[in-house]
C-alpha cells in the first residue's frame, strides 16, 4: 500500500513538472522571472508600421515637435533639428500609420539635410543661422534611423521611392561608417569625419548609443550585403567591455585606440543622455543576455529616479523628465517581467523633445514585443 | 517553473549516472533491452524484441553475441527494461525511485543506469534542440549538468548545432571530429561532413574533410566543391577554387539537375565576377536567367555587361529588372547618369531620356533629376533644366545641383529667384556663391558656340572631322537619325508644378539678402499626385515653428566647407556653431576614407571613368551556401 502511494506521488510530481514545462513554453520565462535563469527575449524581426496603438501620444508629439513643413524640433536645444530627430519623427509617423506626416518629415529631411555629396545626412540644422546647416559632417545614428524608417515606410506603404532611398542610405552607412576586421564584428564610426584613428590620437572613438539595435534586424531588407548582424554582436561586445566607475556603466563616448574601451578625450566621462538609450535599444530589439542589462537595472534599483552618472566622481543627477523613467520601466519589464506603470504611455504635455522621444520608443517597444507587461 | 524541472533532473541524473560508454554508437538501433532479455535467458521476450526492432529498422540484423552477460547483477529488472524498451522514461524513473524507497539498498543494474542516462540525455537534448533552446543546451553542457559520453550520432549533431548556434564553432568542430573518429558507418559520416559544410566556416569544415578516408567523400564531392566556391565569395577562402572542383561543379550547374535551380549557375556567375572574368560571369548569368534566374542574377548580368563595355545593354537589363529589385533601379539611374552629366553630353534618344525621366519621377530620384537637369542645361534646354533642377534640389540638394539651379535661373533671366538660392546656401556652397563672385570670368558657353565644340567631338554632325565616337559602339546611340539635333529632347516632368519657393523680397542688392533658411521645395514621387509642403492645404495638428525668427545677412563657418569666394575681398564669416574660425581643408567632399572602411579599399573615383556610384559598393549578394532547392 505504502509503495503504491509513493509511486503515485512520484508520478504526480513528474507530471506536474512536465505540465509546468509546457506552460513555461507558452508563456516565456519573464512571466515568473528568476534572477539567474537565462534571459529568453524575443529577438525576431518585427515590423514597425502601424505598431503604435496610442494615437493620442503621436498627436501630442506631432503637435509639439513636428512643424508643418516637416521639421522635427528639439525644444530643449534652441529649436534646432538634427538627423536623429528627423529619423525618430519618420519612425513614429510610420508606427502611427500617418503617411501624410511621414512624407512631410522625410520631405524636409532630404531637402534640408541631404546637402552632402554622398547619401548621408548633415547632422545639425539651426533655424536662425546663415546657412542653417551647421556642420557638413553626418551622425551615423541619424543616418541609421532615417534608413530604418524608410525601410519601415517602404514595407508599410509599398513605395519604391522609400525602398530606393533606404537602400542608398544603408549602403553608404555600410561603405563609409563601418570599421571592418574587428574580432567581434565591425565598429560603428559616429560620423564620417572626426572620430577615426587618422582623425584623433585616441581614435577610433565610438558612441555605443549609435548602435540602433532594433534597426539592425530590419536593415538587411535594404542592404543585405552589409553585416548588420555583426554590428549587433560588436555592440554587445563593446558593452561587455565598457564597465566604468563604481557602477560598471558604459560612458557616452569611448576611445578604442587600444582595442579596449577607455574614456575619450574631450568628452565628459559620463553615463548620460546618449548612453541611456543603450538599454532602450537592446530591449527594443530583444537582444542581450541578463548580465548586459544588470548594471542599468542595479543603478535604477538603487537610485530610484533615472539618473545620469559621472563615471569619475560617481556623482548622480536625476534626468528629471518622465521619458527617462519610461526607459527604465521598459527595461525592467523586458528583463524582470515587471508590470509597466499605469502612466507609462500617458501623454505628457510639458515634456521636452528628447524625453518625449524616449517615451515614444519605449511605448512602441512595449507594444510590439512586451505586451505581457502591460496586462494587469 | 523551469527551474523546478531542472531541479528534478538535477537529482535524477547524478543518481543514474554511471561510467561512460567506451565510444559513441554509430547505430541508432537501441539493443539494450534485447541484450538484457537474452542475457537473462528470456528467449520469448528476446524474440519479441527482435521482431519489434526489425519492424522499426528493416535493415537491422540481430547481433550475434546476444548471450553475453550484462555487467550488472540486476536480476528481476524485467518491468524496468520493459519501460525502457517502450521509451516510458518518466515512468521508469518513477518506478526506480519507488523501488529504492520500498527496498532500501536496492539499486538498478549499472547497465540500466548507464543506458537510461544516455536515453534521458538524448531525449533532453533533442527536445531542447527542437524548441531552439540551444543556449540552454550549451549552458547545461558547460555547467557539467549534461555529459555527451555514449550519446548517439543524432544527439551529437544536436549538441554541435547548439555550439554553432551560440557561435562556438570550435566546439562544434570537435564534436564532428569525434563522430568521424568513432563512427564507421558511411551514412552518418557523410552526413556529418555535410553538416559541417552547411554550418561551419569552410576553413573549419576543411579540417574535417581532411580527416576523411580516401575516396570516402566522393558522393558529396559536388557539395564540397560548391561550398568552396561559396567560401571564396564570402572571403572565407583566399585562394581560388581548384580547377577540378570548379569543373565538377560547372558540369553539375549546367546539367539537368543544376539548371532546375537557377542559383547554381548563378553562383558560378558571381564566382567569375569576383575574379573579374566578366565574360565567363556573363555566360553563367545568362544561363541562369534562361532557367529562371532572379533579379539578383540580372543585377550581376548588368554589372558584367558594364565591365565588358556594353553599357547600352547593361542599361536595358537594369531597366527591365528595375521593379523586382531596387538594386537594378538604382543601377539604371546611375549607369546613364555619368553620360548625362558630361560637360559635352552625347546624343541620347528621346525615348531613352523619357523612360529615364519616368523612373526618376516614380522613384523621386535626386540623382536622376540632376542628371536630366544637367543634360538639358548643357544642351541649352533651360526650361526643362529648370524643372528637373527644382526636383533635384527638393530630393538631394548637393552643391553642384544647387549651383545648377542658380545657373539655370540666371539663364532664364530669373535673377531674383537665383539670388534667393545663392543666399540660402551662402556659407555652405562656395560654388553657388561664386556665380556672384567669380574667380575668373567663365560664363557658361552660349549654345551657338557649343554646337561647334560638339561637332569637333562627334561624327555625324555638320563639320565633324571624323573623331572617334565618344559613346558606345552602337551607331544608333550616337546621333539623331533626323540629323536635326545634337542632343535628345528632354521632356519636362508630367506636371508643371509651381515651385514652392517663397517670393523674393525686393532688395536693392542681390547679395547678401535675408532669405528663409529652409529649403521649401517638395515633390512627391510620380503617381502620388499632390505637391507637398507649403502651398498645399494648411494641415492641422502640427507644431508652430516659433524658432525661425530672423534671417541673418552674415554667414558663419560650417565645418567641412572650404573658403567662400568673397573672402578674397576681405569679407569675414562668423564663427561656426562649435566656435571654429577658419574654413575646412580638406572639405567634407574631399575627405580621405578612414582605414578599415570598405570605402578606403575602393580605387580612387575617377570622374571620367564609367564607374557609376552604384558600382562602388560590391554588388554581390550574400551567397546561399546550402544545397540547392531541387538537389
Amino acid at each position: 500500500m505504502r509503495l503504491i502511494r509513493i509511486v503515485t506521488l512520484a508520478l504526480t510530481a513528474v507530471l506536474i513538472a512536465a505540465s509546468a514545462v509546457s506552460m513555461a513554453r507558452a508563456a516565456p520565462a519573464r512571466a515568473q522571472p528568476v534572477e539567474d535563469a537565462p534571459l529568453d527575449l524575443d529577438a525576431t524581426e518585427k515590423k514597425l508600421g502601424g505598431a503604435l496603438k496610442a494615437p493620442e501620444l503621436w498627436a501630442l508629439y506631432k503637435a509639439r515637435f513636428v512643424s508643418e513643413t516637416g521639421r522635427v524640433i528639439d525644444t530643449a536645444n534652441g529649436g534646432i533639428s538634427h538627423s536623429e530627430g528627423q529619423g525618430y519623427g519618420m519612425l513614429f509617423a510610420v508606427a502611427a500609420d500617418d503617411r501624410a506626416a511621414f512624407d512631410r518629415i522625410w520631405g524636409w529631411t532630404r531637402a534640408n539635410l541631404m546637402v552632402r555629396d554622398d547619401q548621408l545626412l548633415a547632422w545639425r540644422w539651426e533655424p536662425n543661422a546663415r546657412p542653417a546647416v551647421a556642420d557638413m559632417n553626418d551622425a551615423s545614428d541619424g543616418d541609421i534611423l532615417v534608413a530604418w524608417a524608410l525601410v519601415e515606410a517602404a514595407d508599410r506603404w509599398n513605395d519604391l521611392s522609400y525602398r530606393i532611398a533606404a537602400r542608398r542610405v544603408a549602403v553608404e552607412v555600410g561603405r563609409k561608417l563601418l570599421l571592418l576586421g574587428g574580432k567581434n564584428g565591425p565598429l560603428l564610426l559616429p560620423a564620417v569625419a572626426g572620430f577615426s584613428r587618422e582623425d584623433r590620437a585616441d581614435g577610433p572613438v565610438v558612441n555605443l548609443s549609435y548602435w540602433v539595435f532594433p534597426a539592425f534586424a530590419r536593415l538587411p531588407r535594404a542592404a543585405p550585403e552589409v553585416d548588420w548582424a555583426g554590428l549587433t554582436q560588436s555592440g554587445l561586445a563593446v558593452l561587455r567591455a565598457s564597465k566604468f566607475g563604481a557602477a560598471g556603466l558604459p560612458s557616452d563616448w569611448q576611445s578604442f585606440a587600444d582595442g579596449v574601451p577607455a574614456p575619450a578625450k574631450g568628452f565628459a566621462h559620463a553615463f548620460s543622455y546618449d548612453a541611456i538609450r543603450i538599454p532602450l535599444y537592446m530591449a527594443m530589439a530583444g537582444v542581450g543576455e541578463r548580465p548586459a542589462y544588470a548594471p542599468f537595472l542595479k543603478l535604477w534599483e538603487r537610485s530610484g529616479p533615472v539618473v545620469a552618472v559621472d563615471l569619475g566622481s560617481g556623482v548622480e543627477k536625476a534626468f528629471g523628465e518622465p521619458g527617462y523613467e519610461a526607459v527604465a520601466a521598459l527595461t525592467q519589464c523586458a528583463v524582470q517581467g515587471k508590470k509597466l506603470p499605469g502612466d507609462f504611455a500617458a501623454p505628457r504635455p510639458s515634456q521636452n523633445y528628447y524625453p518625449a522621444t524616449l517615451q515614444m520608443l519605449a511605448v512602441i517597444a512595449a507594444q510590439t514585443r512586451y505586451e505581457s507587461c502591460a496586462r494587469s | 517553473m523551469r527551474k523546478k524541472l531542472n531541479l528534478l533532473f538535477g537529482v535524477l541524473l547524478p543518481l543514474l549516472s554511471a561510467p561512460p560508454f567506451a565510444s559513441a554508437q554509430g547505430s541508432r538501433v537501441d539493443e539494450s533491452a534485447l541484450r538484457y532479455y537474452a542475457s537473462t535467458g528470456q528467449a520469448e521476450r528476446a524474440q519479441a524484441e527482435i521482431r519489434r526492432l526489425r519492424a522499426l529498422y528493416p535493415a537491422w540484423t540481430p547481433p550475434e553475441n546476444l548471450s553475453e552477460k550484462t555487467s550488472a547483477g540486476g536480476a528481476d529488472e524485467d518491468d524496468l527494461w520493459d519501460l525502457f524498451a517502450a521509451n516510458k522514461l518518466t515512468e521508469l524513473q518513477a518506478a526506480i525511485m519507488a523501488r529504492r524507497a520500498a527496498e532500501p539498498g536496492w539499486e538498478p543494474s549499472a547497465d540500466l543506469r548507464a543506458k537510461l542516462r544516455v536515453k534521458l540525455f538524448r531525449a533532453r537534448v533533442l527536445g531542447m534542440a527542437h524548441d531552439g533552446r540551444y543556449a540552454d543546451i550549451v549552458r547545461e553542457l558547460k555547467s557539467g549538468g549534461m555529459r555527451i559520453e555514449g550519446a548517439d550520432v543524432e544527439t551529437l549533431w544536436a549538441v554541435a548545432d547548439a555550439w554553432r548556434a551560440t557561435r562556438q564553432n570550435a566546439q562544434a568542430l570537435d564534436i564532428y571530429k569525434a563522430i568521424l573518429k568513432d563512427t564507421s558507418e558511411p551514412g552518418p559520416r557523410l552526413a556529418t561532413v555535410q553538416k559541417a559544410i552547411g554550418g561551419l566556416r569552410m576553413d573549419e569544415a576543411e579540417q574535417l574533410i581532411a580527416l576523411a578516408k580516401k575516396g570516402e567523400l566522393e558522393p558529396i564531392a559536388m557539395d564540397i566543391a560548391r561550398a568552396r566556391i561559396a567560401a571564396f565569395l564570402h572571403d572565407e577562402r583566399k585562394e581560388e577554387v581548384e580547377a577540378a572542383d570548379l569543373k565538377l561543379f560547372a558540369e553539375y550547374a549546367k546539367g539537368e539537375k543544376g539548371l532546375k535551380d537557377a542559383n547554381q549557375p548563378g553562383l558560378l556567375g558571381w564566382y567569375h565576377y569576383k575574379l573579374k572574368s566578366y565574360q565567363d560571369a556573363l555566360d553563367w548569368f545568362k544561363l541562369s536567367l534562361e532557367h529562371g534566374g532572379d533579379a539578383m542574377v540580372a543585377h550581376g548580368l548588368a554589372h558584367s555587361l558594364r565591365y565588358l563595355g556594353m553599357k547600352r545593354e547593361a542599361e536595358e537589363v537594369a531597366y527591365a529588372w528595375r521593379e523586382p529589385l531596387v538594386n537594378n533601379s538604382i543601377l539604371f539611374i546611375d549607369i546613364l547618369e555619368r553620360d548625362l552629366t558630361r560637360p559635352i553630353p552625347p546624343y541620347v534618344e528621346p525615348e531613352r531620356l523619357a523612360r529615364y525621366g519616368e523612373v526618376t519621377l516614380q522613384t523621386a530620384s535626386g540623382e536622376g533629376a540632376q542628371a536630366l537637369a544637367w543634360y538639358a542645361y548643357n544642351s541649352c534646354q533651360y526650361d526643362a533644366a529648370l524643372q528637373w533642377f527644382t526636383r533635384a534640389v527638393a530630393w538631394h540638394p548637393k552643391e553642384p545641383t544647387v549651383y545648377g539651379l542658380a545657373l539655370t535661373l540666371g539663364r532664364l533671366k530669373q535673377d531674383k529667384e537665383a539670388t534667393v538660392w545663392i543666399n540660402r546656401y551662402d556659407g555652405l556652397f562656395p560654388l553657388a556663391v561664386e556665380i556672384i563672385f567669380p574667380v575668373t570670368v567663365k560664363p557658361p558657353t552660349p549654345c551657338d558656340q557649343r554646337l561647334d565644340q560638339v561637332a569637333a567631338y562627334r561624327p555625324g554632325l555638320p563639320g565633324a572631322s571624323g573623331a572617334p565616337a565618344p559613346y558606345g559602339g552602337d551607331p544608333r546611340a550616337v546621333s539623331d537619325p533626323t540629323g536635326r539635333y545634337a542632343w535628345g529632347r528632354v521632356s519636362p516632368p508630367g506636371l508643371t508644378a509651381p515651385m514652392g519657393a517663397p517670393g523674393v523680397p525686393k532688395l536693392a542688392r542681390a547679395f547678401p539678402i535675408a532669405v528663409a533658411a529652409e529649403n521649401p521645395l517638395r515633390f512627391a514621387p510620380a503617381g502620388q499626385g499632390m505637391l507637398l509642403g507649403p502651398g498645399g492645404r494648411p494641415p492641422g495638428g502640427f507644431a508652430q515653428d516659433r524658432w525661425q525668427t530672423g534671417f541673418p545677412l552674415v554667414a558663419r563657418r560650417v565645418p567641412g566647407v572650404g573658403a567662400m569666394p568673397y573672402e578674397r575681398y576681405g569679407y569675414a564669416l562668423l564663427p561656426g556653431y562649435n566656435g571654429v574660425q577658419t574654413y575646412s581643408s580638406p572639405k567634407a567632399s574631399d575627405q580621405l576614407a578612414p582605414a578599415g572602411t570598405l570605402w578606403s579599399k575602393e580605387p580612387p573615383d575617377d570622374a571620367s571613368s564609367d564607374n557609376p556610384p552604384a558600382a562602388r559598393a560590391d554588388p554581390r549578394p550574400p551567397v546561399d551556401t546550402r544545397a540547392p532547392r531541387n538537389g
